[in-house]
């Protein structure tokens, strides 16, 4: 069979076949992906899902930081005020000077902030969505939160205190939504309460200046540091969020190689070399990698562009959807299809390396040893750890290098996780000798086909630590810095006797009862049944506590904390008591038989954790008074009641009230409404509180936190995204193995038995370790105080330790029952 | 000319108690237009040979010469394109790549040693039609038959200057008709002048060949006397 | 003649009486092959006049004689086991009973007798192959012969194959297997006539 037409030598002697060679390759790597781009679809899902996520993050991320402008602040009544503003102006350029006024509203805790400035001049912090900016000193533009509070409209007008207003536009800081104000024209707010500024250059850039005044420079805005922390922080997810789809992709392409084996295995007695049929992955992972990444760039950029006016809301500031880190997504793309040809590079390493029988008789490649795997995954491990240690030790650890360590020390530590998979597996394996044929069966086979596995436990393990990071952090940052809490429940009021910033003035009879009949007009106009009475105690000679700074509550009872026994100059915490009444109690849902007979103080517990940081980290002392003659070293006790900064969450018992010897006084009623209040209802309050001299404060807009919960969630469906994924992969590639299972007369209960264990023990490997591993990581970020460590979220962990099981194993039973199809066909490989 | 020269291989899987000797000091020598049968049951080694003659694996100890070249003294690249060019292998089923038609699975060797498309195309063509599969060259494999693949698969071994053609159990899977065809085509292809090895149990596979050596627990035992002229076989033909 | 040499190969094993000879011959061939007592002197006075074999007596009482082999009947026996047997009609018996002897005798390869009958069936396979391959294409008639013959002989060495296998399996398993007798031929079951 002589057809050569050209003599062998007369031909470049190339060992690889150059050019042509690798155009074989990849024409028939594509043909393949072509093929059979249905099977690697997860894969091309999981990396489009990645890019796209990454994607939108770096959108939202760039956008959602606070964009506030930076501003210098001056008092307004600054004697040398126009001096001062020329040497800001020559220090840092001119720029938009707003003069400030805080009005208040008459019956209501809250202030308005009247601003003034040239209308004409450009300004960042100022724009109009409806008509016309004030021309005059007479004429307003108000927020539109303002307008609600005030029940106002353009056209209307505003009278407050001495002043009259037309409200002729509607404004908004696009900067923070949240921003509530009214505008008027230059030289409408004087007497200012404080000038501000608007300059260039973020605050700690800017050179120092010494005003003529001699007034202290208060600088507002985002610091540098702080905008480099969230590109970190993105960077960080960006990183995990790969490692994480790198992870997956591995296990994906260990099962490609492995369906391919016998191709390659054919392709390398046909003479290509082991650069070639690695070549046969790679270009299968770039196919994969660029077809996601450009799909998932696109999906990302489709959904910022659809959802980022709705993200205006959430993240507080109108937001410009074009401006997008073109750069970060052009990485996220080269690094999703550095990460699939990374992938597929690995499996395909092993698989060029492994005999070429072998390959042909289509034997798996023989599993590396787990324990020189687990040495590095140890080595990495403790690496990283020393790293957060480090990181914390660095002083200033909100600076650049301690962060970068911060984030490098977590990615180190956790790669370092992965590679004890495979041991856990094997571990796994090896004790379950006496359990039903079906459990070991699928045990047997993670063992066997340890890459993908160890990859997938990996992918699960990487989705658990997250969220138990998250979670444990969470906890701890709520431990060590009090609960974030808003002031009131959205259907609470507070109704003060007196506004609280001023001094609490005696009540007579009469003036209670007018009080009374006016909080019980308030309750039935917001339909709540009955008003809470809020009792504080105070000194009828009306010492005050030295140094009290908070204005108004200088002679209620306090629960303070100084530096120096018995109430010193210097007062770092304060927290204004309430009697424990029997009412306050019931509404808060305690039983008088639990309170100390001994306890003067008791408190809600979020709010210990706070007192004993602070009290540790500052070495002072808790006393309990309102002076000198009153003040002694409280006995505390905490109880669980609900926290809000507004509402009760401090009582002082009759103990308590008798040891110090003050007197009990009406301070404001606590109003509980079945629904939340509205706005028009908080008006209307406010103004039956004017008309008789009550103050009313209500729910400011909601923060509380949920993201431990919410990461738990988050962590347990990504982690069971992962799951069906895997086992799904693993399964579908035993289907050979099913078939003979059901020809040896296996019922479904076996198939299903088989699934669920596969992602059954899966999970539990992957909490086992992803807990370990986020536990490890946080006593090494926090090791010099591991205090508040001990309360850990035990509801979110438990979540996670028992939900993705349970869940992957009901998900992997439910699943799985369906009949291989067709028994007897094989498909062509 | 001797094309395969395989001098006290060797060959040992594992070690101590588990130690297995798949090849023992077997001493076999190919020459150009020659069909060579290795016959052996099960576990003699036959396969373990055949790997070892196509470098796809390394013996224990001996030499391999292919074209005179030792084998030994090849890099793992050089021995992929000894393969490329001189060695063709038939396995007993799963020889074609799915994914490529047959012409282009016929070319890719080529292909993977350098040679333009196009002309890598046309010397595929070529061999396909000389073996008759003209009316197959554009279809995929899970379209063909089974003795058409492997019919394929011989072209392949064949295509361009290659002249070592190495088959385990060609025809294994197939019924005997289309076995008798795939053996053919071996022999054609050997008469072409190029030199070939069957490894296999059946013996009326083996009985193809011009030669048969027996394989047994590792050792050639024995093998056949070279064939009387076939004139003198066929003296009842012609009398006819 | 298979039972001249069967006789050979019996007493390749030591002296033996005529009577004794007629009992093993039959035992070791599992009872397939019935032989008459008459059937074995004569066979014995053949050898004798041969020179394959001597007796001690002197040729009057029978029962009584001891023969033993000679040095050329012990090459005889040599050959004969390495011959190929006449394949065209039933064939098998003939190479099974070589088989069965070879596996019996000391000193002999079994494996290599059984080899030898391998290699020359596969040479008489290899010829009608060449046949087959040089035909006509259209000639079925002869293809057809051909296959039949090649099936046939294919065969045979398919029993060679599992002969040989077996026989390393017994070997591996116990070196006395060789020394006891060999397990008697079982009987069918006739089913016609049992039921009256």
């Amino acid at each position: 069979m002589t057809t050569a037409v050209v003599d062998p030598l007369a031909r470049r002697e190339r060992a690889s076949g150059g050019a042509p060679a690798r155009r074989a390759i990849v024409r028939w790597s594509a043909r393949l992906f072509r093929r059979e781009w249905r099977q690697q679809t997860l894969l091309l899902a999981l990396v489009t899902v990645a890019v796209a996520a990454t994607t939108g993050g770096l959108a939202l991320a760039t956008n959602a930081g606070p964009t506030a402008s930076t501003t210098v602040s001056l008092p307004g009544n600054d004697p040398r005020l126009n001096d001062d503003l020329a040497a800001i102006t020559a220090a840092f350029g001119s720029g938009q000077v707003i003069h400030h006024r805080r009005l208040t509203i008459a019956g209501s805790i809250a202030t308005v902030d009247l601003r003034a400035h040239d209308t004409g001049a450009a300004d960042p912090t100022t724009r109009l969505i409806g008509g016309r900016l004030p021309a005059t000193i007479g004429e307003v533009a108000m927020t539109h939160r303002l307008a609600a509070t005030l029940g106002l409209h353009v056209g209307a007008t505003w009278a407050t205190g001495d002043r009259t207003f037309r409200v002729v536009g509607l404004v908004e800081n696009p900067q923070d939504l949240h921003d509530t104000f009214a505008l008027t024209a230059s030289g409408g707010a004087d007497p200012a309460t404080n000038v501000a500024v608007i300059i260039h250059g973020a605050p700690g850039q800017l050179p120092r200046v010494h005003l003529p005044s001699g007034a202290p420079l208060q600088i507002e805005g985002v610091s540098a540091v702080s905008k480099a922390a969230s590109t970190l922080a993105v960077l960080a997810l960006a990183t995990m969020g790969l490692l994480f789809v790198g992870l997956v992709a591995v296990a994906g392409f260990t099962v490609v190689a492995q369906r391919h084996l016998r191709a390659l295995g054919m392709l390398t007695s046909l003479g290509a070399t082991r650069r070639q049929v690695r070549l046969v992955m790679v270009a299968n992972g770039a196919a994969v990698g660029l077809a996601g990444a450009l799909a998932g760039a696109l999906a990302g950029l489709g959904g910022w562009l659809a959802l980022a006016p709705a993200m205006e809301s959430v993240v507080g500031h109108r937001i410009d959807r074009f401006a997008i880190p073109w750069w970060g997504v052009g990485a996220a793309v080269g690094l999703a299809i550095v990460t699939a040809v990374a992938a597929a590079w690995w499996p395909a390493r092993s698989l060029s390396r492994m005999s070429v029988m072998a390959a042909l008789s289509g034997r798996p490649p023989r599993p590396q040893p787990a324990r020189r795997f687990a040495t590095v995954g140890c080595v990495l491990l403790a690496a990283g750890l020393v790293m957060l240690v480090g990181a914390n030790q660095i002083p200033g650890s909100a600076s650049h290098r301690g962060r970068i360590l911060l984030v490098l020390g977590i990615v180190t530590a956790t790669v370092g996780l992965l590679p004890l998979a495979p041991l856990g597996i094997g571990a796994l394996a090896s004790r379950v000798g006496g359990a039903p044929v079906a459990v070991r069966l699928a045990l047997r086979d993670l063992s066997r086909y340890r890459a993908r596995s160890g990859a997938a436990l990996g992918a699960v393990t990487l989705a658990v630590v997250i969220a138990a990071t998250i979670s444990v952090t969470s906890a701890y940052q709520s431990a060590t810095n009090g609960p974030t809490v808003a002031n009131l429940p959205a259907n609470q009021l507070v109704v003060y006797r007196s506004n609280p910033r001023e001094p609490l003035p005696d009540i007579n009879a009469e003036e209670l009862h007018t009080a009374e009949q006016g909080i019980a007009t308030i309750a039935s106009g917001l339909g709540a049944q009955k008003a809470l009475e809020l009792d504080t105690a105070r000194d009828p000679a009306g010492e005050l506590l030295q140094g009290a700074a908070v204005p108004g509550r200088e002679r209620a009872a306090l629960l303070a904390m100084t530096a120096e026994p018995g109430g010193g100059s210097r007062i770092e915490m304060l927290l204004p008591l309430y009697l424990a009444t029997p009412a306050i109690l019931d509404h808060d849902g305690i039983s008088p038989s639990q309170i100390d007979p001994a306890a003067d103080v008791i408190i809600a517990k979020p709010l210990l954790a706070l007192v004993q940081v602070t009290r540790r980290a500052l070495g002072s002392h808790l006393v309990l008074g309102t002076g000198p003659r009153h003040t002694i070293d409280p006995k505390i006790q905490t109880l669980d009641m609900p926290a809000y900064a507004a509402a009760p969450v401090a009582l002082l018992t009759a103990h308590g009230l008798e040891t110090t010897g003050l007197q009990p006084i009406v301070a404001g009623w606590l109003i509980e409404a079945r629904r939340p209040i509205t706005a028009a209802q908080i008006r209307g309050a406010t103004k039956t509180a004017a008309a008789v001299g009550l103050t009313v404060e209500a729910a400011d807009r909601h923060n509380t936190s949920q993201l431990g919960t919410d990461a738990s969630v988050a962590g347990i469906v990504l982690a069971l995204g992962v799951l069906a994924m895997t086992v799904g992969l693993i399964r579908a590639e035993s289907a050979n193995e099913l078939r003979t299972l059901t020809a040896t007369g296996a019922t479904a209960k076996t198939r299903r038995t088989l699934t669920a264990a596969t992602a059954g023990s899966l999970a539990v490997l992957g909490v086992l370790l992803g807990l370990g591993g986020a536990y490890v990581e946080a006593v090494a970020w926090y090791h010099h105080r591991l205090g508040p460590l001990g309360h850990p979220p035990y509801a979110n962990l438990l979540t996670i330790a028992v939900g993705l099981p349970v869940a992957a194993a009901v998900g992997g039973w439910a699943l799985a029952g369906r009949q291989p199809p067709a028994i007897a066909r094989r498909p062509l490989e | 000319m001797t094309v395969l020269d395989l001098q006290q291989v060797s060959k040992r899987y594992g070690d101590g108690p588990g130690e297995v000797h798949a090849l023992r000091d077997v001493s076999l020598s190919v020459d150009a237009g020659e069909l060579v049968a290795v016959m052996g049951p099960s576990g003699s080694g036959k396969s373990t040979l055949l790997t070892i003659a196509g470098s796809l694996e390394e013996p224990t100890s001996g030499e391999v010469l292919v074209d005179g070249r030792l084998l030994s003294a090849l890099s793992a690249n050089d021995r992929a394109r000894l393969r490329r060019r001189s060695v063709g292998f038939v396995f007993q089923d799963f020889n074609l790549l799915a994914g490529l038609t047959a012409e282009e699975n016929v070319s890719l060797p080529l292909e993977l040693d350098g040679r333009p498309l196009k002309s890598a195309r046309q010397l595929a063509r070529d061999v396909l039609e000389q073996l008759g599969l003209a009316d197959q060259a554009t279809r995929f494999p899970d379209e063909l038959s089974g003795g058409e693949r492997q019919r394929v698969a011989i072209a392949r071994a064949v295509v361009g200057d290659r002249h070592l053609l190495l088959a385990d159990e060609p025809s294994g899977a197939l019924d005997s008709v289309n076995a008798e065809a795939v053996m053919r085509l071996v022999r054609a292809a050997c008469h072409g002048g190029v030199a070939g090895v069957v490894v296999t149990h059946d013996a009326q596979l083996a009985s193809w060949a011009d030669r048969v050596v027996f394989l047994r627990d590792g050792r050639v035992v024995d093998q056949t006397a070279p064939p009387p002229p076939p004139e003198s076989l066929l003296i009842s033909d012609q009398a006819r | 003649m298979s039972v001249r040499h069967s006789l050979l190969a019996l007493l390749s094993e030591g002296p033996k009486y005529g009577l004794q000879l007629r009992q093993e011959f039959e035992a070791r061939t599992g009872e397939v092959w019935p032989l008459n007592v008459g059937q074995v002197y004569t066979t014995l006075q053949r050898l004798e006049r041969d020179g394959l074999v001597a007796s001690d007596g002197d040729g009057d009482d029978g029962p009584q004689r001891n023969f033993r082999i000679t040095t050329d009947g012990e090459d005889e026996l040599a050959a004969w086991l390495r011959t190929p047997p006449d394949l065209s009609s039933p064939p098998r018996d003939e190479l099974v009973i070589k088989v069965l002897i070879a596996a019996r005798l000391p000193g002999v390869d079994v494996r290599e007798v059984v080899q030898v009958h391998r290699r020359h069936l596969v040479e008489l396979m290899q010829q009608w192959t060449r046949i087959k391959d040089l035909a006509a294409n259209d000639d079925v008639a002869l293809a057809l012969v051909v296959d039949a013959e090649l099936f046939r002989l294919d065969g045979v060495i398919r029993w060679l194959d599992t002969a040989d296998g077996r026989l390393k399996r017994a070997k591996a398993d116990a070196g006395v297997s060789t020394a006891a007798p060999l397990p008697k031929m079982p009987k069918l079951p006739r089913r016609v006539g049992v039921r009256r």
